[in-house]
């Protein structure tokens, strides 16, 4: 049996891997509210192995997974101040279950450890580079996922000429990844997951010296964080909760037709900027925990996104796992790829 | 009937008066640029004015923008040159004027206003609307927008997804800017290759010494601009950063204490190319100064690539969002006069039909006139285009009268 443990600010999502099966939970977590996991999993013994998600592991943590060592235990906490908040859940629970399950295999998964390969040019703000050498730099987000379908996609029979990939994840914080013969080459999310596509609370790309008039209206740094990490993005802008589901169709209800505009509008143009980083494409990846989800933004990019064309086959059933759903005359290949972290995290920590 | 143009720099002020001899001659009859205006250095401040073909330069202490203008006018003066009409140039007209307008009381007023939009630039451009108001107050004046191109820009373009309270209180969006230049290059790239403007889609790329945009123009409208609410973000400039994640701001003023006015300062005037390389903020200078220090020679190497890296995705993003593009225009000094740096934008840029022709890009150095770069079969025309800024603020005050 496995343990896999996730942030999903404000709550923690975990799963329990036992033979071949998954079940996931999720619960509140903060400082006190440990009580939810621990009432779950008090019966159930002491796991093989422990993975942990960490969102953010900042310059120090260049594997996707690592054995949990106390060099590596150190990392993630030298991490938490790239993003605060999900962090310290990640290095909360290393803690917590370190000391519970001291004879278990502990492995930490690293979402942005894919990004730390990306080329300078891509990586580098144009800043002082005295920033720079603090770490001020393009970090990325959902490694894991982007580096698990473009490796999937290249490994199917017949896709041997693949080399350029557009990555999208589709999520709460969509993003594009341009992959290059398997290294990523660009990014839409910047030093945090904010910077790019406006996602669900989050602002998305924006002119910087807004902040600094916010700032001189007497907010603090952090009223402002919380606002353009939390309380901006679709939700804020229509001043109503926006979930995924509302925006990623052809049609959608009058009230989210602009806030869906803008996304796509936002994630043409993302797509547009990884096709110039890597002279074009030869395949479009679209990655979703729910492959439906997934379906619905193909559907919808094929009737926006013009050039190049794309095209999708006649819809079947799509399990987990990557599938190819090229249509007639499409310019690149499509795939679209139902993303669960927990699989690949089982996946990682098998002997 | 004689026209008269202010433009202002940051540090400079432009002046020409044309004459306008027919319906579709323009002469220009004198010409001048004051230097270093309100920089304090060692180096002096000066004019320099044409006149028949001779220039006379001035040294001359000028402590602002406003001295600047009164020296213009006194030469204008001297020569005895009547003026009719004087058109100014402001940078950022927010959402109060999407056209060029005569300076009246409610102008004024209005102009005023938008001072916070633009505080390098809008406020050194209302002080030369005084003092010519003030020396010719029988000439009418007129004021030029560099936004007022973009407000065509579609709301899934121009919206900041922020809290709906935040932009109805502040006013935040994209507004754009070079808009002046864009519309003049526009129309003499398609005179160039013989096309019809309204029939075409087009990434430009202002690229000057000091700042830098690119723009999506359909059909002769602007569709987007890499600049902002401000003339801050998007390509890498001189002394400006362009795209940066708002969260860098927070997590410096946070974890190092940087005060936000001073990383304002910073952000503006030295990052970009300056902050990358360490050594300049003039990309021609880096190109092609070898510094005997490696650190100093990767630094300026990383300053190179990171602004054709940013350059290249803004063209293949807009050539993605028009559905594929006819035309890419280079102007102003960096991207007229450079073709080091061009064809390194356009390498590898088949995927979207860009095809350079590297001699007749090699030829072009001085940026003079417009030319075509791009080789017989390119799919989409390359072309080079110097930009007439005030040739463009003298038509829209003859556009105004009619």
């Amino acid at each position: 049996m496995k343990l896999f443990l996730s942030p999903d600010r404000p709550d923690l999502k975990w799963c329990v891997a036992a033979d071949g099966v998954l079940s996931e939970s999720s619960g509140p977590y903060g400082p006190g509210v440990r009580g939810d996991i621990l009432e779950y999993i008090k019966d159930m013994g002491e796991p093989e192995a422990v993975g942990y998600m960490l969102f953010h592991g900042g310059e120090a943590l260049k594997e996707t997974v690592s054995p949990v060592t106390d060099e590596v235990l150190a990392k993630a906490e030298k991490s938490e101040r790239f993003l605060p908040e999900d962090n310290t859940i990640t290095t909360g629970m290393l803690k917590l279950f370190m000391k519970k399950y001291p004879r278990s295999r502990h492995y930490l998964f690293c979402d942005t450890a894919f990004f730390t390969k990306l080329p300078k040019e891509a990586s580098t703000y144009a800043v002082p580079y005295e920033f720079t050498k603090k770490g001020v730099r393009k970090y990325g987000s959902n490694g894991l996922c982007h580096d698990w379908a473009c490796g999937k996609i290249t490994a199917m029979p017949g896709c041997g000429g693949v080399k350029k990939i557009v990555s999208v994840f589709v999520g709460s914080r969509t993003n594009v990844a341009a992959v290059l013969e398997g290294r990523p080459v660009e990014t839409s999310a910047g030093f945090t997951p904010v910077e790019g596509i406006p996602s669900l609370s989050g602002c998305g790309d924006i002119d910087p010296t807004i902040i600094f008039q916010l700032h001189s209206t007497g907010l603090k740094f952090g009223d402002i964080n919380r606002i353009l990490t939390n309380e901006s993005g679709f939700s804020g802008l229509l001043g109503r909760k926006c979930l995924l589901g509302d925006i990623v169709g052809a049609s959608v209800p009058s009230e989210f037709s602009g806030a869906r505009d803008i996304y796509y509008y936002n994630v043409i143009k993302h797509i547009g900027y990884s096709m110039a980083v890597m002279g074009g494409a030869d395949a479009i990846a679209i990655s979703c925990e729910n492959t439906e989800t997934a379906w619905t933004f193909a559907k919808t990019l094929c009737g926006r996104l013009e050039y190049p064309p794309l095209t999708l086959r006649k819809k079947t059933a799509l399990a987990g796992g990557v599938h190819e759903v090229t249509g007639a005359g499409s310019g690149l290949k499509v795939f679209i790829a139902g993303y669960n972290p927990w699989l690949i995290m089982d996946e990682k920590t098998s002997i | 009937m004689n026209i008269l143009v202010f433009n202002c720099g940051s540090s400079s002020l432009t002046y020409k008066v044309f004459k306008l001899a027919g319906p579709e001659t323009i002469e220009t009859l004198l010409s001048g640029k004051a230097h270093r205006v309100g920089v304090k250095g060692s180096a002096p401040s000066y004019i320099e004015n044409t006149y028949e073909g001779t220039t006379q330069k001035t040294e001359i202490p000028l402590r602002n923008h406003g001295e600047a203008a009164g020296f213009s006018l006194d030469f204008v003066r001297e020569l005895g040159i009547p003026v009719d009409l004087v058109g100014h140039r402001f940078v950022h007209g927010g959402n109060l004027f999407k056209n060029t307008a005569f300076i009246d009381k409610d102008t004024l007023h209005k102009l005023r206003l938008c001072l916070p939009l633009a505080p390098i630039h809008n406020p050194i451009s209302l002080e030369v609307i005084e003092v010519a108001r003030e020396r010719l107050p029988a000439a009418k004046q007129y004021v030029a927008f560099d936004s007022a191109f973009h407000s065509s820009i579609p709301y899934y373009a121009y919206t900041y997804c922020l809290p709906k309270k935040i932009i109805e209180k502040f006013g935040f969006r994209k507004y754009g800017f070079h808009g002046l230049s864009y519309s003049y290059v526009i129309n003499e790239a398609a005179r160039l290759t013989g096309q019809d403007v309204k029939k075409l889609k087009v990434v430009a790329c202002h690229l000057g010494t000091g700042g830098a945009s690119a723009a999506a123009i359909r059909n002769g409208r602007s569709e987007d601009n890499s600049m902002g609410y401000s003339p801050l973000p998007g390509l890498v400039m001189s002394t400006r950063a362009g795209d940066i994640d708002p969260i860098v701001s927070l997590y410096l003023m946070n974890v190092y204490g940087l005060r936000s006015d001073a990383l304002m300062d910073i952000l503006n005037k030295e990052s970009g190319l300056l902050g990358v390389s360490g050594f300049s903020s003039d990309i021609t200078d880096i190109l092609r100064r070898f510094p005997d220090d490696a650190d100093e020679q990767a630094q300026g190497r990383l300053a190179i690539d990171i602004y054709v890296h940013r350059l290249k995705k803004y063209i293949g993003g807009y050539a993605t969002v028009l559905g594929g593009i006819d035309m890419l225009i280079f102007t102003d000094d960096i991207g007229a006069k450079n073709p080091e740096l061009r064809g390194r934008v356009c390498g590898n840029m088949g995927w979207c039909g860009i095809a350079l022709d590297e001699a007749r890009n090699l030829a072009q150095t001085a940026g003079e006139e417009a030319a075509l770069i791009s080789r017989a079969g390119s799919k989409v025309k390359v072309v080079i285009v110097p930009t007439k800024e005030e040739l463009v603020i003298c038509l829209e005050g003859v556009r105004l009268l009619q």
